[in-house]
């Protein structure tokens, strides 16, 4: 970096004093300041500096220059340009690759094709790139990016070098030229001052529209459910993811991402099919409650530099019109469009009224929540409260059954008396040694055994019992 | 699509809320009714392919919201339709007014270069029709469109109508050719600035049948 004059010129004019004349020797790097004269010189005039190292002052200079002077001489462009890839290898490797991949891809891709074809593709594409970066309007960096689309595409489809191509594979080319074209240009045609303003009108909007909800939109998403709630938050997740997203497909993939999280929720929340009746004013709602950076910006960006054919019919197209609808219904709504009167709108976007709250939308996920835990203690309380009258019902009915049995079982005592006789005491004589008592019983064998009937009888001292099991009860 | 001749039509379903573009579609695409429409389909967007006359024909049909409060968005949907589907209940005048209005406004914007199909829906409810159909035959008539009856509810009609649509369609591209969809690719959706370059047109023809 440094030249060989240099280090001889400094070594020269160290000796020269400081240019503020505060006693101090002056220093070439500093333009011939002392270092705290340099360091006050570069507050005041580079403001930009925070750097406690100094820096090298021809770089500074040439940068100024260079940014100061305008784009029109091709020299000046050309340094500039050189100035930026060197910026971009010094900012590091990532930036880097985005300028070489797009197109070695590109490359890659138009491999089948006979070469001298693929060389002509790839000469149009780098001019068109050189003719955007050298700062001509967006419009008109859209016009030459549509037409290099139908140019290609109609070389693709009529030249001899790319006959052996099959369908998927011109669609491949296609897709990486777009992709290639928009990523090398997508900081000089992104958002434009004029979009930007636009950005900033649209944010306004949907921030004075913040009142609006789901029941006014007829969104038809139940909330209260959380399948229907999670579904959109990935909604409003994926429309935000949109401006991180460079190429007009990866952006179109975003949105049709979104509709899918909307299609899900709207499926959670009832049990209609998806039409398009519920999914606008489901997606509009997801707009308005995410406010997506610079959401113009990337609609016009898709606008003029996909390639057509994602804008033509297909599906993508579909969700990106609906997307457009979206915000052309946001920036023209008024009282009329929500059916509501005039004055009751007026008050809403002055801010000194919010709509009466259906009991189905809150600020926020824990206010949701302790609602929700609310009603479920009460619904407990009234449950407790009847569980706790039926236990008493079932105490008094216990009670009752009680008392009733007894009384009907005083009752069937009282008619039919049992009346015993008293077993004859046996006589206080008689011995205990068992000489009195009678032989033992001998089995005998008797063939109506079976027909004695089941009964106990008391025969003096003695008694016999039948042959069955069942010990008699008596009561 | 490359040298095989196919057509890539877009069809734009119109009509108020509830007259049945949603059983309409879903009737087509799945053959499927449902009173309580019990279905996980999704009936905003879907594609059909219809052979006419050995020409292949690849619908895409875009379900639009019914609601009055949208009615102001209808242009950027029905922009570079080839065909459109008007939708009324022959049980609810309203609606065959609100289909009036939509064919002012695709006249007035498209031309001739859209076909219409005007379609009473719910004939299942003669009963209670209250939209005559001579009136709405004699409309359609006058204004260059196409007048079906249909119902989604018993399948009546609606294939016939869409191989109709479809067929007219493919006549309206044979005769002019700039009106294939991929026309489309110079008038983008909400451009304010209409893209017209003299390059452009050339490429049409060629890429319009084949996409």
């Amino acid at each position: 970096m440094f030249s060989k004059k240099k280090p001889s010129k400094i070594h020269i004019e160290t000796v020269k004093m400081c240019k503020n004349k505060c006693g101090f020797y002056g220093n070439v790097q500093w333009q011939g300041y002392c270092s705290s004269c340099w360091r006050e010189y570069n507050r005041e005039n580079l403001k930009k500096t925070n750097h406690k190292t100094l820096p090298i002052p021809k770089q500074i200079v040439g940068i100024d220059e260079s940014s100061d002077v305008p784009k029109s001489s091709p020299k000046t462009e050309r340094k500039r340009r050189l100035k930026d890839v060197l910026k971009r290898k010094i900012d590091g490797k990532d930036s880097q690759e985005d300028r070489v991949n797009p197109y070695a891809q590109l490359t890659e891709s138009l491999g089948k094709s006979k070469k001298d074809g693929a060389l002509e593709i790839l000469k149009k594409t780098r001019n068109v790139v050189d003719k955007i970066k050298s700062g001509i309007t967006v419009e008109n960096s859209s016009d030459i990016v549509q037409e290099l689309y139908n140019s290609v595409a109609e070389k693709l489809e009529t030249e001899n070098a790319f006959i052996k191509l099959n369908m998927s594979e011109r669609r491949t080319i296609l897709d990486k030229l777009e992709k290639c074209v928009c990523q090398l240009t997508y900081s000089e045609v992104f958002s434009p001052p004029d979009d930007e303003q636009e950005d900033l009108t649209l944010q306004n909007r949907i921030r004075s529209l913040h009142w609006l909800n789901a029941q006014l939109l007829d969104a038809g998403i139940d909330e209260t459910k959380p399948a229907a709630s999670e579904a959109l938050d990935s909604a409003i997740h994926a429309i935000v993811d949109l401006n991180s997203k460079q190429t007009p497909s990866d952006k179109l993939e975003c949105i049709m991402l979104c509709s899918q999280h909307i299609m899900t929720a709207l499926k959670a929340s009832s049990d209609q099919p998806v039409s398009a009746d519920n999914f606008l004013p489901a997606l509009i709602f997801v707009v308005l409650r995410a406010n997506p950076p610079l959401l113009k910006s990337n609609e016009s960006y898709i606008m003029r530099f996909a390639s057509p054919e994602r804008l033509g019919s297909g599906e993508q197209a579909y969700y990106f019109t609906n997307l457009s609808g979206a915000l052309q219904f946001i920036a023209q709504l008024d009282a009329d469009s929500l059916s509501m009167p005039y004055e009751e709108f007026e008050r809403y976007m002055r801010g000194e009224a919010i709509p009466g709250d259906p009991g189905k939308v809150y600020g926020c996920e824990q206010l949701r929540l302790m609602k929700l835990n609310f009603t479920v203690l009460e619904e407990l309380l009234v449950g407790q409260k009847s569980l706790a009258n039926e236990v008493e019902m079932l105490q008094t009915d216990m009670i009752n059954f009680e008392q009733d049995f007894r009384r009907k079982l005083t009752e069937v005592i009282e008619k039919t008396p049992i009346s015993l006789k008293k077993p004859i005491a046996p006589d206080a004589e008689t011995p205990t040694d068992g000489s009195m008592l009678p032989s033992p019983l001998i089995p005998q064998s008797t063939g109506t055994l079976a027909s004695i009937p089941v009964t106990t009888c008391f025969t003096g001292s003695t008694f016999e019992i039948d042959n069955s099991d069942e010990t008699p009860s008596l009561l | 699509m490359a040298g095989v001749k196919a057509f890539n039509f877009k069809v734009v379903l119109l009509g108020e809320g509830a007259v049945g573009k949603t059983s309409l579609v879903i009737r087509y695409i799945e053959d499927k009714f449902n009173d309580k429409h019990v279905s996980t389909l999704q009936a905003h967007f879907s594609t059909k392919k219809v052979n006419i006359d050995n020409t292949r024909v690849n619908l895409a049909i875009w379900d639009t919201a019914g609601q009055e409060r949208f009615h102001a968005l209808g242009p950027i949907y029905y922009r570079d339709s080839n065909g459109a589907v008007l939708v009324y209940d022959i049980t609810d005048e309203d609606s065959f007014q609100r289909v009036k209005n939509w064919v002012k406004e695709l006249r007035k914007t498209l031309k001739d270069e859209v076909s219409l199909a005007i379609v009473g829906n719910k004939m299942d409810l003669e009963k209670s029709r209250v939209v005559p159909l001579q009136d709405a035959e004699d409309y359609s008539k006058s204004v260059g469109a196409k007048h079906y009856q249909t119902s989604a509810k018993t399948n009546k009609g609606i294939d016939d109508m869409f191989r109709d649509l479809s067929k007219r369609m493919v006549e309206q591209a044979k005769n002019k050719p700039a009106a294939t969809p991929t026309s489309s690719r110079t008038v983008l959706a909400g451009r304010s600035d209409i893209l017209v370059s003299d390059t452009i047109p050339e490429a049409q023809p060629k890429t319009g049948c084949c996409s």
